[in-house]
């Protein structure tokens, strides 16, 4: 594994400098993709992100909650910039500018918003609508949010759902975001200091899952950072628009 | 009037050589694609990545010049004629004639792999007929934040610029008038350039262009820039 051996790179030359070569060993220890592993898989061939189920906690009304940052407001979780692109299959996988994106994801419990006191999710938070927002993508395809290092839930890997539309409103896809395993069980073994509390047993990997079991690549995210510096999440999704 | 284009990473065509990998932001090998098309003389932009103990092949073309900037390890150059080694912070310049091959490794054992950026210049004329070695303008606090060029004036048909930035910094780098193209490529970090983001592996072509405006948007971050 690469990640594990240390190696030189243009940028510890840069901001590190020659003298601290001598005791990178350190520094190897701490880089951030040690913690978020290099060993994630993702299919960036240009073909149609798969569909998936928009699952049982859809936004009911997306258009009110046109906004970047989604936060929950308890300051539980790893921040976390999720950076989404959008491509058009049918332009050669170009950008595709003024799409819709809307994303819904549960806290650090495993709790939706606007749902609740029912048996799949007894703790009711009916009047809240966080962890949900829209975006339009900019002329380069991308739109931004602001959110969390999920949690995760019975039966499930960690997910982010997605919807796409046209600019029109036309439905294009509905997706998921997956995340690496092991980032999954980095952050809910060593995050009880961000909330996250409820330890990785019972956790469904991604090959168990089964939305995500079928295959993930093509839904897999890259995620750079650290806890404690918070996470940025890239992804892009493709569409036939 | 100025013609640009966004290169991102994810859409480079990626190739897999033996345990290594090749990532080619325009057209190259089976790469093919409308919106890939060379800019201008620049016919390619290659990240090579090679294992310890691999010896990858590039063919060059004909009447080419090239550029190599290793991204991880020191890399051994070999032609039919000479064997050359490029260390982490330099970069050089290899003109050949006729059409050749170039093999490169790492240079020292040890780490698992090693990798590099090449650019490919067609039909530029001729630079000097060895291999020209500079080094970056990246280790000295006093060369943060800007733009630097890396070339000798009157080296080569084009000029390379390097900026290690650090914090969210802005440089305005005024290019040469005499030179139609500019090609941004963010080597480690992100980067507004020209209004446009740029995240690493991403890179910006403009044409027509009289300034290059780059800002750093992250703690820290490595830009190269291409005038020709």
């Amino acid at each position: 594994m690469e990640r594990k051996q240390f190696i030189r790179t243009l940028s510890f030359l840069a901001f590190s400098g020659p003298a601290a070569w001598a005791s990178c060993k350190k520094d190897d220890d701490i880089t951030p993709t040690d913690e978020t592993g290099m060993d994630v898989t993702v299919d960036s061939s240009c073909s149609v992100t798969p569909a998936e189920t928009e699952g049982p906690f859809p936004t009911k009304t997306p258009t009110s909650y046109v906004r970047s940052d989604i936060h929950k407001g308890d300051g539980l979780g790893v921040e976390m910039t999720a950076l989404i692109t959008i491509a058009n299959v049918n332009d050669n996988c170009n950008p595709l500018p003024g799409a819709l994106v809307d994303i819904w994801h549960c806290d650090v419990d495993g709790n939706y918003s606007q749902y609740g006191g029912m048996q799949m999710q007894s703790a009711n938070y009916q009047s809240e609508n966080w962890f949900r927002g829209r975006q339009v993508t900019d002329g380069n395809g991308l739109v931004t949010f602001q959110t969390i290092f999920p949690g995760w839930y019975q039966g499930r890997a960690t997910h982010i759902h997605v919807h796409i539309y046209d600019g029109s409103g036309k439905s294009l896809l509905v997706t998921q975001i997956a995340f690496q395993d092991s980032l999954s069980i980095d952050v809910n073994t060593n995050g009880a200091n961000y909330g996250y509390t409820k330890g990785t047993s019972g956790y469904t990997y991604n090959s168990r899952d089964n939305v995500f079991g079928d295959g993930v690549e093509k839904e897999m995210s890259t995620v750079t950072g650290t806890m404690a510096e918070g996470f940025e999440m890239k992804i892009t999704l493709r569409v036939n628009a | 009037m100025e013609d640009v284009r966004i290169y991102i990473a994810e859409q480079r065509g990626e190739m897999a050589i033996g345990k290594g990998r090749l990532r080619s932001t325009l057209n190259y090998g089976n790469y093919v694609s409308p919106h890939r098309m060379p800019i201008g003389c620049l016919h390619q932009v290659n990240e090579w990545l090679g294992r310890s103990g691999q010896t990858l092949t590039l063919p060059l073309p004909e009447r080419s010049v090239s550029v190599f900037v290793p991204l991880a390890g020191e890399i051994a150059l070999r032609t039919k004629t000479h064997d050359y080694t490029v260390p982490l912070g330099n970069l050089s310049v290899l003109s050949v004639e006729a059409e050749v091959e170039v093999w490169v490794e790492q240079s020292q054992a040890g780490a698992g792999y090693f990798a590099f950026q090449q650019f490919v210049f067609s039909g530029v004329g001729e630079c000097a007929k060895d291999m020209l070695s500079y080094t970056l303008p990246i280790v000295n606090p006093l060369d943060r934040n800007k733009l630097l060029p890396v070339l000798g004036k009157g080296d080569a048909p084009f000029q390379i610029y390097m900026g290690a930035f650090a914090g969210k910094a802005e440089y305005k780098l005024v290019l040469d008038p005499m030179l139609t193209h500019v090609f941004a490529l963010t080597l480690d970090g992100n980067f507004e350039v020209n209004e446009r983001l740029l995240f690493a592996g991403d890179a910006l072509s403009l044409s027509g262009s009289r300034a290059l405006e780059a800002e750093c948007l992250s703690t820290t971050g490595l830009l190269l820039v291409a005038n020709f």
